[in-house]
Parts: C-alpha cells; sequence; structure tokens
C-alpha cells in the first residue's frame, strides 16, 4: 500500500513542471557554484603553496645572522585549503590566512580575504552547502505543502480515504514518494560530488570519506526534517493556502532570521572580549607574569641567580655556555604561559559560542546543520584552531632551536657570533597535519544528534497529525 | 475613493495584517538596538585613538618650540590614520565589522604589508551576519511587503469575486494599483520611520546631513515599490492564490538570495584577488634582495637622487633602511596596486550588475549612504596611501641631509585628517540606484498593466 | 448490503441525522431525496466513516463502520459529484493507482476492460485527466466501483450537472452493478434519475427520513408532487 502511494507520489512529482524547473535551476546552481568553488580552491592551493615555497627560500637565503635575530627576522606559514571547502567555506573567508612566526610573540592569523572583497560578501555565497541549506528546503515546501492539503481541496483525500487506505499510510507513502524524487535529484549530483573528491589529492589523515559520509548523513536527516515537517503542517493546515503561508514563514524565520538572530543573542550572553582589553591583559601578564604578584624581571632575576648557583660560578661570562640563549630559552617558556593562558581563553570563548550556536539547532535545525556541515568540511573554528595551535607549537620549536644554537654555539659574550645556511636547514618546513576526522566528527555528534532528533520529532509529528485526517476542506 | 476606504476597512479586519504589521515594527526595532552596541565602540575606538594621536601631535609641536628633534627618533613613533565614525552607522553595519577603521603609519615599516587590525569577532558571527536595519529593510521588508500583498487578485479570481467585481465595470488597473498600495502602506511607512529614526536612535548622534536621510528613504521606497510592482504583475498572471504565492516567493530568492550570491561567486572568479601570502613572501624577498644588495642599492639611490647625498656619503642605519625601502617600494607597488585594482574591477562589476537584483542596489546605495561600504573605504584607503607617502616625503630628506626638525618643520608635520568624499559623488551614485528600481519597478508594473485588461481577466477566472 | 441503525449525528446544537433507520439491500438502488441540509452527505459521511456519528450505527456488509472504518471501507466504493482524480495521471493511471489503494491489482488489459466497460474508449484512457470532461470523470468513478468488486456503492448527488446523455449513460452502468449484486445508495437532488433507478426512494427532511416508497408503490404517481408535499408537511 505504501508502495504504491510511494511510486503514485514520485511519478506525480517528476510530472510536476514546477518541480522539473526547480530541479533543473537548482541543478545549474549546484553546478556553477561548485565548478566556481573548485576553480577557487584550486588556486587558492596553488598560491599558497607557491607562497610557501618563496617564504621558505626567503628563510633559507636570510644571510648569516645571529641566530636569535633570525627568530625576530621569523617566518610567515599560511593556513591550507581544506579539501572539502569547495563544498561548504565555513568561516574561511572570515578568518586570516598568514601567521607570521617570530620569537616572543604569538601572533594571529593574519589577512582575511572578507577583507579584500566588496560590501557584496554580505549577501553570502553560493556554495553547494549553501544551496543545500537554504535552497533545498525551498524546493521540498514547495514539493511538499500540498501533500496532503492539495489532496483534500481536489476530494481526492475523500475517494482514497474511501478505498480503505489510512491517513498514516497515505502521508507515510507520499514522504516517501517525494523523499525518492528528491533523491533523484540529488543522487547524480552527490556522484558527481564523489567523483570529485576521488580524483583530488587528500592526505589519508584527513579522513575525507568519513567526513563526506558525515556530511551526507547531516543534510539527509536535515533534508528528511523538512520533508517530514513540511508534510506534516500539509496533513494539519486547513487548505494548501496556509500550508504554503505556515511553510514559507518557518523557512523564512529558520533559514533567514535564526542565524543571524542566534550569533547576536549568543554574543550578548556570552561576549568576546574586546581586543583593547584582550591585548592589555596579555601585555599586562606578560610583564607582570599570570600570577600577578612576580614581575618578568623579577623572574628573569631569580632564573639568572639559580643558574649561577648551579654552576657554582659569580659571572653569568663564567658559564661554560651562552647564557643570553639560555635566558632568552627561559623567558619563551614563561611567554608562552601566558600565551596558552589568553589564547586559550579567547579560543574556548569562541567555540563555547559555536556550541551555543548549534545548540539553538533546537528550534531552527539549520544552525545544527551549519555547524556539523563546517565540522565535517574542515572549515569551522575548531578547525582553525587546530591551524593557529599547530602554527604556534612550530614557532616554539623553531625558536627553541635558534635560541639553543645561541647557547651552545656562540662564546660568552661573543656579540658578533652568526650562523648560516646550516642551522636555517636544520629548521623543518611548516607542515599541518590535518585534523582527523573523529575529532571532525566529535565536533560534528552535536549538530547531528539535534537533526535526528528533529528527524523523529517530525516523524511523530507526522504520524500523529496523519492519525486523525481532516476529510474536507473546513 | 471609496474603493481605498473599503480597502483599508478589509485590511483593519485582517487580523493577520496587524500581527505581521506589529511583527515588522518589532524587527525593526531590533535591528536599529543591535547596531547601537556596535556604533558606539566603533566611535569609541576611533575617538581613543584619535585623542592620544592629537596628544602626541601637541607634544611633538611643543617639545619643538623648545628644541631641536632628531628626526630618526622622531620617525620611530608611528603616526595614526583613523576613520572617523560613519554619518549612519545604524543605518548598515556593511564591512564596518571587518574593515579596519585605523592603521598606525610607521616610517620604518612603510613597505611592510600590515594586517589590518579590526575587533575581534567570532568569524562564525562575521559568517552569518548582522541583524541590521539593511538587513531588515533588504531582506525582511520585501517578505513582509508580499506576505500582505501577494494576493491582490489571485484569491479573489479563484473564488469568483473577481468576476462579479469586473462585472461592476471597475478599471482592473485601478483597482490593483489602489489595492497594492494600501495594503503596502503600512510597512512601507514603518520601512521609512526606521530609516528617518536611524539618525539618532539610541542616542547615536549620527554626523550627517539630512541629506543622506532623504536619499535613504528614498533608496527604501523605490526597493518598496519595486516589490509592490512584483506582487502586482504576479497576481496579473497567477490563478490562484497558492500560485501567486508561489510566484512571488521564487522572485524573492531569486532577486534576494540567488543573483547575489551568484554575482557574488561570479564577481570573484572574474576578477580574484591576487593572493595575499604571495604578497606578503614577495615582500619579504624584495626587501631580503635589497638589504643584501644594501651597498650597491645605497648607492643607486644617491645616485639617483644626488640631492639627498649626506655629507661625506657617511651612511648610517636609518639612511639605509630608507634607501632600502624606497627600493622596495619599486619592487611592490606594482603588486600592491594590483589589489586595489583587482578590489576597484569587482567593485565596478557590482556597480554595473547591481540592477540585475534590486536586493543588490539596495544594499549597495544603504552601505554607500551610511558610509560603511566600498566607497568611503576605498577613500580612506586611498588617503592612507598618500599619508604614508607624505610621511615619506617628510622624513627622507631630512633624514638623508642629516637634518634635524627644529620650529619651522612644525607647518609641514605630517598629519592625517580624512576627507568625506564630496556630495556630489554618492549622491549620483545613488540617484542612478533609485532610478535603477524605479526603472524596474515600472517596468514590472507596465507588464501587470498589460495582463489586466477586464477581457483577459475573466476570461482566465473561470 | 448497507445499513442504518437508529443513525445520529450532531453538529452543536442541530441534529443533523436523527435516528435513521435505512436498508439498502444488495441489488437494491435507493434513491435518498432532500433539501440541501437535510443530512444526506451526513449519512454518506458516516458510512464512509468520516465522521463518527452521536448515536446509532452504520454497517457496509454487516461491518461496523464505528468499529473497524478501515474494513468497511474496503467493502464499499463511494463516486461523489466530482470524481476526483490526479490530474497529471492518465484515465487508466488513475484507475490503476485507486484500486491498488483499494488492494486490487489488475494487469493493463484489464484496467482498459474495465474502463471501456464503464464507457470510456482506450484512446480517451491513455490521455491525463486534467482535460477530462464530468461526464468522463464519472465513468472512471464508476471504473473504480467495478475494479474493486465492491459489494456497496455510495454515491453523492452523482448526475448533477451531467448532461442528459451522460446521465442516461451513466443510470445503465448503475442498473448494471444493481444487477450483480451491489448494494447502492444514492443521494441525489434528480427527482428524473430517482424515478427512473431507483429501487426504492427515501425522503430525508431535517435529518429524518420523512418517507420511503418502493418502486411499485411510485408506479403511475407524481413523485415531484409528493415531494413537495412532503416537504410542506
Amino acid at each position: 500500500m505504501i508502495a504504491s502511494i510511494a511510486r503514485k507520489e514520485f511519478v506525480d512529482a517528476w510530472r510536476d513542471g514546477r518541480f522539473r524547473l526547480g530541479a533543473v535551476l537548482m541543478a545549474l546552481l549546484f553546478a556553477t557554484a561548485s565548478l566556481l568553488a573548485w576553480g577557487q580552491t584550486e588556486r587558492t592551493r596553488a598560491e599558497r603553496a607557491a607562497a610557501a615555497a618563496l617564504e621558505r627560500e626567503n628563510w633559507l637565503e636570510q644571510g648569516e645572522k645571529n641566530s636569535h635575530s633570525a627568530g625576530h627576522y621569523g617566518v610567515n606559514v599560511f593556513k591550507p585549503v581544506a579539501p572539502l571547502s569547495l563544498f561548504d567555506r565555513g568561516i574561511e573567508p572570515f578568518v586570516g590566512t598568514t601567521l607570521f612566526l617570530e620569537a616572543h610573540r604569538q601572533n594571529q592569523a593574519a589577512f582575511v580575504p572578507a577583507q579584500d572583497a566588496t560590501a557584496m560578501r554580505r549577501f553570502g555565497e553560493l556554495t553547494a552547502a549553501a544551496g543545500l541549506q537554504l535552497l533545498a528546503p525551498l524546493l521540498i515546501v514547495l514539493l511538499a505543502f500540498g501533500a496532503v492539503a492539495g489532496e483534500r481541496e481536489r476530494g481526492t483525500l475523500r475517494q482514497v480515504l474511501s478505498l480503505g487506505v489510512t491517513g498514516r499510510s497515505l502521508a507515510l507513502g507520499k514522504t516517501l514518494g517525494l523523499g525518492l524524487a528528491l533523491a533523484t535529484l540529488l543522487a547524480p549530483l552527490g556522484i558527481l560530488g564523489v567523483f570529485v573528491l576521488a580524483n583530488s589529492e587528500v592526505e589519508a589523515s584527513y579522513g575525507l570519506w568519513a567526513r563526506a559520509g558525515g556530511l551526507a548523513l547531516a543534510y539527509g536527516l536535515y533534508l528528511a526534517a523538512v520533508l517530514l515537517g513540511s508534510v506534516t503542517v500539509s496533513a494539519l493546515a486547513p487548505n494548501g493556502r496556509s500550508a504554503l503561508a505556515i511553510l514559507l514563514s518557518l523557512w523564512a524565520a529558520a533559514c533567514v532570521i535564526a542565524p543571524r538572530l542566534a550569533n547576536d543573542v549568543v554574543h550578548e550572553k556570552l561576549p568576546t572580549p574586546l581586543l583593547a582589553e584582550f591585548e592589555k591583559e596579555l601585555s599586562t601578564d606578560l610583564q607582570q607574569g599570570l600570577d600577578g604578584h612576580d614581575p618578568r624581571t623579577k623572574q628573569m632575576e631569580d632564573f639568572t641567580q639559580a643558574t649561577l648557583t648551579k654552576h657554582g660560578v659569580a659571572r653569568v661570562e663564567d658559564l661554560p655556555f651562552n647564557f643570553y640563549g639560555l635566558a632568552m630559552l627561559e623567558s619563551e617558556r614563561l611567554a608562552s604561559e601566558v600565551f596558552d593562558h589568553h589564547f586559550g581563553k579567547l579560543w574556548d570563548r569562541i567555540e563555547e559560542q559555536d556550541r551555543a550556536v548549534a545548540l539553538g539547532g533546537v528550534a531552527a535545525p539549520l544552525l545544527a546543520l551549519r555547524s556539523a556541515s563546517m565540522a565535517l568540511a574542515g572549515t569551522d573554528f575548531t578547525h582553525h584552531r587546530h591551524f593557529a595551535v599547530a602554527a604556534e607549537a612550530h614557532r616554539r620549536e623553531f625558536v627553541r632551536v635558534l635560541n639553543e644554537d645561541l647557547m651552545n654555539n656562540a662564546r660568552p659574550g661573543d656579540h658578533g657570533y652568526v650562523a648560516g645556511r646550516a642551522l636555517w636547514e636544520q629548521l623543518p618546513e611548516f607542515k599541518l597535519a590535518p585534523l582527523s576526522a573523529e575529532r571532525a566528527l566529535e565536533r560534528a555528534k552535536l549538530g547531528l544528534a539535534i537533526l535526528a532528533a528533529w528527524v523523529v520529532a517530525t516523524l511523530v509529528a507526522l504520524v500523529a497529525a496523519s492519525g486523525r485526517l481532516r476529510v474536507d476542506v473546513a | 475613493m471609496k474603493t481605498l476606504a473599503y480597502e483599508i476597512q478589509l485590511l483593519l479586519r485582517d487580523r493577520a495584517a496587524w500581527v505581521l504589521t506589529a511583527l515588522f515594527a518589532f524587527v525593526l526595532v531590533y535591528a536599529l538596538n543591535q547596531g547601537v552596541e556596535l556604533a558606539e565602540r566603533q566611535r569609541e575606538s576611533a575617538k581613543t585613538v584619535l585623542d592620544a594621536s592629537r596628544t602626541f601631535d601637541g607634544q611633538v609641536r611643543e617639545a619643538l618650540a623648545r628644541q631641536a628633534i632628531d628626526p630618526r627618533q622622531l620617525a620611530r613613533q608611528p603616526l595614526s590614520a583613523v576613520l572617523p565614525p560613519a554619518p549612519l552607522p545604524l543605518l548598515a553595519v556593511g564591512q564596518a565589522d571587518l574593515t579596519p577603521a585605523f592603521e598606525a603609519v610607521s616610517l620604518w615599516r612603510l613597505q611592510t604589508p600590515t594586517d589590518a587590525r579590526v575587533e575581534i569577532e567570532n568569524p562564525s558571527r562575521l559568517l552569518a551576519g548582522r541583524f541590521d536595519l539593511a538587513f531588515v529593510l533588504v531582506w525582511l521588508f520585501p517578505l513582509f511587503l508580499l506576505a500582505l500583498a501577494y494576493d491582490l487578485l489571485a484569491g479573489d479570481r479563484e473564488s469568483g469575486v473577481l468576476r462579479m467585481v469586473l462585472s461592476r465595470g471597475v478599471s482592473p488597473r485601478k483597482w490593483l494599483a489602489i489595492r497594492a498600495l494600501a495594503r503596502g502602506a503600512p510597512i512601507l511607512a514603518l520601512a521609512l520611520a526606521a530609516t528617518w529614526m536611524s539618525a539618532s536612535w539610541g542616542g547615536v548622534a549620527a554626523d550627517t546631513s539630512n541629506a543622506r536621510l532623504l536619499y535613504a528613504c528614498g533608496v527604501v521606497a523605490a526597493y518598496g515599490v519595486f516589490w509592490l510592482a512584483i506582487a502586482a504583475l504576479v497576481n496579473g498572471l497567477a490563478r490562484s492564490a497558492a500560485a501567486a504565492a508561489t510566484a512571488v516567493g521564487a522572485v524573492w530568492v531569486t532577486v534576494v538570495l540567488v543573483v547575489p550570491t551568484l554575482l557574488n561567486v561570479v564577481v570573484e572568479s572574474l576578477h580574484p584577488m591576487p593572493s595575499r601570502a604571495e604578497l606578503v613572501a614577495s615582500a619579504r624577498e624584495a626587501s631580503g634582495d635589497a638589504e643584501r644588495r644594501g651597498n650597491e642599492v645605497l648607492n643607486s639611490f644617491y645616485r639617483d637622487h644626488p640631492e639627498l647625498a649626506p655629507p661625506g656619503m657617511q651612511v648610517d642605519f636609518a639612511q639605509r633602511i630608507l634607501a632600502v625601502q624606497d627600493e622596495i617600494r619599486g619592487s611592490m607597488d606594482p603588486v600592491r596596486l594590483e589589489f586595489d585594482s583587482q578590489l576597484a574591477a569587482q567593485q565596478e562589476l557590482v556597480e554595473l550588475w547591481r540592477f540585475a537584483s534590486p536586493a543588490i542596489a539596495a544594499h549597495e546605495a544603504l552601505t554607500d549612504l551610511a558610509g560603511t561600504g566600498y566607497w568611503r573605504h576605498r577613500a580612506f584607503r586611498d588617503q592612507v596611501e598618500g599619508f604614508k607617502q607624505s610621511v615619506y616625503d617628510f622624513y627622507s630628506p631630512r633624514i638623508h641631509k642629516n637634518r634635524p626638525l627644529t620650529k619651522s618643520d612644525v607647518a609641514e608635520l605630517p598629519r592625517f585628517e580624512f576627507a568625506e568624499e564630496p556630495v556630489e559623488r554618492w549622491t549620483s551614485r545613488v540617484t542612478l540606484s533609485i532610478a535603477g528600481m524605479l526603472a524596474l519597478a515600472l517596468l514590472a508594473a507596465l507588464l501587470a498593466g498589460s495582463r489586466l485588461s477586464a477581457r483577459k481577466l475573466a476570461a482566465s477566472s473561470s | 448490503m448497507l445499513e442504518a441503525l437508529q443513525l445520529t449525528k450532531r453538529f452543536q446544537e442541530r441534529l443533523a441525522v436523527d435516528g435513521l433507520q435505512l436498508r439498502v439491500a444488495p441489488g437494491e438502488i435507493y434513491a435518498l431525496l432532500g433539501p440541501n441540509g437535510a443530512g444526506k452527505t451526513t449519512t454518506i459521511n458516516m458510512f464512509l466513516g468520516f465522521l463518527a456519528p452521536d448515536g446509532g450505527e452504520a454497517k457496509v456488509c454487516g461491518v461496523s463502520v464505528a468499529a473497524d472504518p478501515v474494513g468497511a471501507r474496503r467493502k464499499l466504493a463511494y463516486i461523489p459529484e466530482q470524481v476526483a482524480l490526479y490530474p497529471r495521471f492518465t484515465g487508466v493511471e488513475n484507475l490503476d493507482y485507486f484500486s491498488a489503494l483499494g488492494g486490487k491489482s489488475h494487469t493493463r488489459a484489464e484496467l482498459y476492460e474495465l474502463l471501456e466497460g464503464a464507457g470510456l474508449p482506450r484512446a480517451a484512457a491513455e490521455r491525463r485527466v486534467g482535460t477530462y470532461s464530468k461526464g468522463m470523470r464519472q465513468k472512471v468513478g464508476i471504473a473504480l466501483a467495478l475494479a474493486t468488486g465492491a459489494k456497496a456503492l455510495l454515491l453523492d448527488e452523482p448526475t448533477s450537472g451531467l448532461d442528459p446523455a451522460a446521465s442516461h449513460e451513466f443510470s445503465r452502468l448503475l442498473r448494471r452493478l444493481a444487477k450483480d449484486g451491489v448494494a447502492i445508495l444514492m443521494a441525489t437532488h434528480d427527482l428524473f434519475r430517482a424515478r427512473e433507478d431507483a429501487s426504492h426512494v427515501g425522503i430525508l427532511l431535517g435529518g429524518k427520513l420523512v418517507a420511503e416508497f418502493t418502486k411499485d408503490q411510485l408506479e403511475g404517481e407524481d413523485l415531484e408532487a409528493l415531494y413537495l408535499e412532503k416537504l410542506r408537511a
């Protein structure tokens, strides 16, 4: 019974000129968006690779200089492009792409692409993800608003029920049929996506297929919830016109208003610090120490004294190594604690905000989907933080090697010491190991759970609503 | 006149209309309030920087009045270039939460690509965009208008009332126009009121003339009229209320969602920005190169600028840096200019295509009027570049010639003052936007009118 | 067999159907007459289980509608005033779909045969029903009744708006179904058809059956006069 209803609904949907038109337009948009995104991703990837190579050369060719000066000369590292960013660019346009690693300081990633864009950016980007998030639900609404309400208006509902079909099997069969119609529309796009991914170079640890599978699951749940919800509204609404009005209002509220509103509200409840405050606290703690009791100068004096005592000498010049190298190491260690504390706090807050917005998915499923989608595509803040943390680890290692060189190779009191290419070559190039798929799934879990709850809730609602179908138009 | 009175009465009896109007008013107030925080913060930080730089400027002048100062020493202090707060910050956030309104200009780092320092913000929030007035006006305002006006005729056609009305000899065009205006009036009035109040809402005293506000109202009115004309057109074509709702929904999605995002991608693909990553790396390459060839660079510099050569060619650190910088600038300028020219090309394309979607035209015009869009920021960037040049021009001869700064130099001390764009520049851009939207509205209205002969309507409504 | 036993339905204060006692045996055609609002459609809705009665019981072939609505519906066929069909499907596809919903599957050839039996030629059956006239739709409705092999048929003003030829064709089909042993209940305003086709005629007024005639009793009587007289009483 359900099978024949589903089959009929499937055929009916494909015979509907509006659906076919919508499908063709969607497919065209998807193709255009994906093609352009692919071109852009490839270009960015090539540019960053070229820049990284050039920067490596700059580093190696910097000439002979004091190894600590080389620490000030520093090195730029560039954020790699996430392979799935061609599907969902997430926050990529709004975070820095370049990080300058130098002695003494932890910098923030600089050069936000959106700064080099027109105000048009505010309209958002047409990506495959945006299409599925915003436009596919509209297509579903168009397809499903009349599912039950339309039959009621046409009078076919009376006839169908008079044949001994239960409202429940009618509603479920219809949902199934419409779902299949939608699936046949999306399947070619999915296959295209798989084909493109299979042909792109991706590091194994990125977990491409696990991520792609997670994305398929997230979008599947989202669209299923939208479909179930739409059919439910269609079953409850007195007529097709009200069903459409209700569904379009819900769409506007959940897809247009909710993202902005949720971010504003969360920002109010969990504010990020002002830049001036953040920098002031950071520099205070760098000078005063985290606990605020021991100024940095005092700590360094104590350290000097302890070192002298340990080696049983009276003057730093008498130490068997270059003390300034050691002092620099110690000062980096102390600063690292402060950086870890402050940046950790800031980043925790941002992740907390993101989680809170995802939790808003309970009211507007799009928010849960966005969170899961960006996490799985590798374009959310957690992935950005992963880059920043890895770069910082690289910086510390890089500064450590340089300072140890100064400590061990420069004679005490020798201000003319210089190191050369041999040392520069010892320092490895920055390579970002991608965040594992497990971590990404971990981040996406909340969103996925909310979406799954939506599917269950809409299914229950549909079953309940179709159990007591009104036969006639009110 | 009687028709209008009845139409208004109908509207007053429609509970949905009341709810929608109240909801729209609420949304407008919310958006205005949301803007206050950001506007205040930006005003405050601009003031802090401006005050600090004025104090510093005063101190320098005072010190110079007493004694001569080595220009190398003074050049160590970076100078601030500040963009004053936008004239109508509550109208549109635009790029204000992304683009820096402040730049520290330091003689020693003139050629280093500097990162723009902006407020700390969760990137997801930047991605979502803000709930500002422009969002409500460009995205939601048409939705509310259409919700009230999508069913001007279609429902009556479906129910057969239309045939009855037409049989009384009513002119369908006039009837539709009156209906559209009556239905749109409350929403339109609220939108205009909010636009007007954006100048003084929440104590954010806007630093502007009424001209900007008038133009902003013009933009909002033209945009609203466009959507009412779309509603009329759809009603001339659709046979049922559901079909009309679907059609206006489809137009909204196309105009507000699809065309702008598509244009975005196209613009960025046609005029891709050069890579910042490469800019950074090549700037370092250029400076490394120039430094390695230090003496050679220096010699050729003084060959080209013999008037700057220090007495006895005794070159110090500062002079060396300046000469090297000059060399770097030569190789970096074309790269940097490419950023500006590509962005300008993108903007040009947007300007050209803004009429493909009145949403773009309206958004561009509103950010332009607010002073948070491309143009004001472009003016700021250009002026900062000019300022950098004047810093260089001021210090370079004095450092090369080892001439200390004295009282007589006070008048020439470089100082950044932002000059707003001349009024006729933005008025011409915005006028064009308004005219374009009205032209599109007229086109839709004419098309609607051609569909609205009584004969056609009656024939299609059975 | 269709039975109404003290069937009662109340809408707020108003009694729409008031203790209706009615029986349509196999092979009978029962025409239910009555002015608008007399309770004809309400009665049919209670037989269909679309309305729950406030008292009494409706039975279809012995199955209580209230106790087992789906089981009861399986035994009947229903043709409304305007047979509602899916416009993007052809006549034969509509028939196939509806009979599948009724739990019957037929080959294409059988379906065409059923439609032809209902007076719809094959060429017409292959067209989408968006283009069908009202008479053609009624024929699909009859074919559906034939296809499901229903033992009871409910008709709600089936001939209103049909031209005389289509109306004649329709009643020929009805009589054939009755001859095959189907119990037919037909709510109608069409006194002429009621007189021609019905084996029994009942007049419903204010939810009450105020008069019942067999075909024999109507022999030589003026049904219209009887009807108007009952209305005035």
